[in-house]
């Protein structure tokens, strides 16, 4: 049992919904004239999650804001208590919060990585034999003597997280650091903090970069509403999160006039897959069955990526060439062959079907934002979302003789 | 109880450090700086001075009025100073507070800690005051150290007591220059104790602001002992309130951070 850092049994964490947290003394005053229990429910922020975590384990937290995430951290870092059950951590707990929350603007950045550095539980003895180091990662030594308030936000959250890095604790907490700071310094942050995980000791980190959860954790844990809906692999995790925003978008199902009979997603040899090889090939087929006499319809088949972005969308009108004639009480089977050219992620699919009757207006007969979701594998690690097959070829207009130093 | 202060005494450094911003950045945002803490009792002295001493010819036991209202000024500026930021601390950094976990009263402390480095240097004014004024100081002047403890340890209770509760009520934030302003009549600032009418002393003195100040006024000007029953009686209710007011304290500061 020693190896299990973290414990937490039943959790539940409550908050009274309404005027904040704080009241007026004259709210409290009017309120116990008041009979109790009048004003907005409680809200909770969890219910009932239980989770283990042992040593070595990095572990992300995803899901919308407002989950919870955010709370399990707060009870980890035992800056609340849960409301009833029961919250265990073993060992020196450092956290890596929003960055600039112990900075301050008038100081320079050399007496901020001291303040900021005890804030977060460093002896100064400590910061100051870790001083150069600090220092040379976060690159700022030029403006280490500036006040603060003169730094970009990128520089704020590099000089944060410099200090933060250096912190040697057994349970490392990150909530959401790696959002601002370019991207050479998110990549700098990451390798640190998988350099942290490969010392055998703890992480819970909460992001919303699923690309970076993917990199740096093992597992993960979904929390939607406070509540831990899927708590396992990585990619399942992520899976149900991007399914759970159909869900919240609305997956519209049959509009009453059409049936879907069956949907598939398989790859080039026609198998079954939700994981494809860039560049492979895929295939999307629906068959829908039309209750009602339907007199011009088409299909559209559409590929999103998890921001939201539409990465593709095409419909079977402008592919064919003409609109459909469904005949009613018959199944009609739709197939979409195409490309996987992505780069490597998890994509949402979809699909709608639309129709009019009797020359009326096009309406949606069945909308599924989410039908599929599906990753892609790459083995090139290429960045952005689609493959554009690039070719590089560099010429040299007058070859120029450049002495190469060894 | 112990444990809370072994707690503390371990983040000794972490309340160093918080009070040492403060003061750093109550002296780098203004243009005179320093010469603030020393212009600001100075100029108190000076219009009270004028005001009650030459409009209102309120008696100052026989002593020079400047010096005998600055004398009051030094514990009271450190004391009214110290509850105007350490009151607000703990909503001040609620960034921290909802973040990380140390024990919370550094923050109210730190306040006090920092205000002490603005009651040194209107010490050391005080001290120039003294040999303008060409007043000689007897070994009775040691017992300053004793009242300046009970003048901390109150002004920590009063503190941790008021932050806790601005964290539930705002409103103590807005009715607390108008709580020291009054609390400033009840104490021998303006005036000397000997005013008060001798059936009102002794509750008058139950205020432990009021012995503090008069035994700055004993010991440091008049070369005489502090009123040892009063002072007694202060050192006693400082203790009880600094008692229950870390206990509630402690009882509360886990709700800190849901509430801010």
């Amino acid at each position: 049992m020693s190896d299990v850092t973290i414990k937490l049994e039943n959790v539940s964490k409550r908050y009274r919904l309404g005027q904040s947290g704080y009241s007026s003394l004259r709210e409290d005053i009017v309120n116990i004239f008041r009979k109790r229990g009048s004003g907005p429910g409680p809200f909770w922020a969890l219910r009932d999650v239980s989770f283990e975590v042992k040593k070595g384990e990095a572990v992300g937290i995803i899901g919308y804001n407002g989950a919870g995430k955010s709370t399990i951290l707060k009870l980890l870092a035992n800056v609340t208590e849960p409301s009833s059950g029961s919250v265990l951590t073993n060992g020196k707990i450092g956290a890596l919060i929003e960055l600039s929350a112990g900075f301050h603007p008038e100081l320079t950045g050399r007496e901020n990585i001291y303040l900021y550095g005890s804030i977060i539980g460093m002896k100064r003895s400590y910061i100051k034999q870790r001083y150069s180091e600090i220092l040379e990662f976060s690159g700022l030594k030029k403006f280490i003597d500036t006040p603060i308030k003169r730094y970009s936000s990128g520089m704020l959250a590099r000089l944060g997280f410099s200090v933060s890095s250096h912190l040697d604790p057994d349970i490392l907490l990150v909530d959401e650091v790696l959002s601002v700071g370019d991207y050479m310094f998110q990549n700098k942050c990451l390798k640190k903090m998988m350099e942290f995980r490969d010392t055998d000791r703890t992480i819970v980190y909460v992001s919303h970069n699923l690309d970076s959860v993917r990199k740096l954790c093992g597992r993960a844990i979904f929390i939607n509403k406070g509540v831990s809906i899927c708590d396992g692999d990585v990619e399942n995790s992520i899976r149900m999160y991007y399914e759970s925003m159909s869900d919240n978008g609305g997956n519209a199902g049959s509009a009453g006039s059409v049936t879907v009979a069956g949907q598939r997603l398989t790859d080039g040899s026609g198998r079954e897959a939700r994981t494809f090889e860039a560049g492979g090939k895929a295939l999307f087929t629906v068959e829908v069955m039309f209750n009602d006499q339907v007199h011009r319809a088409f299909f559209s088949m559409f590929i999103r990526h998890p921001n939201g972005l539409v990465v593709y969308d095409v419909s079977s009108d402008l592919l064919t060439g003409c609109f459909f004639v469904p005949e009613a009480g018959r199944a009609v089977k739709v197939k979409f062959e195409f490309e996987v050219n992505l780069l490597r992620g998890v994509y949402n699919l979809g699909y709608n079907i639309m129709g009019s009757s009797n020359g009326g207006p096009m309406k949606y007969l069945q909308y599924s934002n989410n039908a599929f979701t599906f990753s892609v594998r790459e083995m090139v690690s290429q960045q952005g979302i689609a493959d554009l097959k690039a070719n590089c070829e560099i010429e040299t207009g007058s070859p120029v003789k450049v002495r190469l130093k060894v | 109880m112990f444990n809370d202060i072994r707690e503390l005494v371990k983040y000794r450094e972490l309340l160093l450090n918080i009070a040492v911003r403060e003061i750093k950045i109550r002296y780098k945002q203004s243009v005179l700086g320093i010469f603030w803490t020393i212009l600001q009792p100075l100029l108190m002295m000076a219009i009270f001075t004028l005001i009650f001493s030459r409009f209102a010819r309120i008696p100052s036991d026989g002593l020079p009025y400047p010096v005998f209202s600055y004398t009051a000024l030094l514990p009271w500026t450190f004391f009214a100073t110290s509850l105007s930021f350490a009151i607000p601390s703990l909503v001040t950094n609620s960034s921290l507070l909802t973040k990380i976990y140390f024990p919370r009263e550094i923050f109210p402390m730190a306040s006090i800690l920092a205000a002490t480095v603005d009651f040194f240097i209107a010490g050391v004014v005080f001290s120039v005051i003294l040999i303008f004024y060409g007043i000689s100081v007897t070994p009775y002047a040691l017992y300053i150290i004793p009242i300046v403890f009970v003048q901390v340890m109150f002004t920590l209770a009063v503190a941790l007591f008021a932050s806790a509760m601005n964290v539930y009520y705002r409103d103590i934030r807005y009715a607390l220059p108008f709580f020291i302003q009054i609390w400033m009549f009840l104490c021998p600032i303006i005036y000397p104790v000997s005013l008060v009418p001798e059936r009102f002393r002794t509750l008058y003195m139950l205020n432990p602001m009021a012995p503090i100040i008069d035994g700055y006024r004993n010991v440091l000007l008049k070369g005489a002992p502090p009123e040892y029953g009063y002072l007694g009686i202060a050192a006693v209710i400082t203790l009880v309130m600094l008692f229950l007011s870390y206990k509630y304290f402690k009882k509360v500061e886990m709700s800190f951070a849901d509430k801010i």
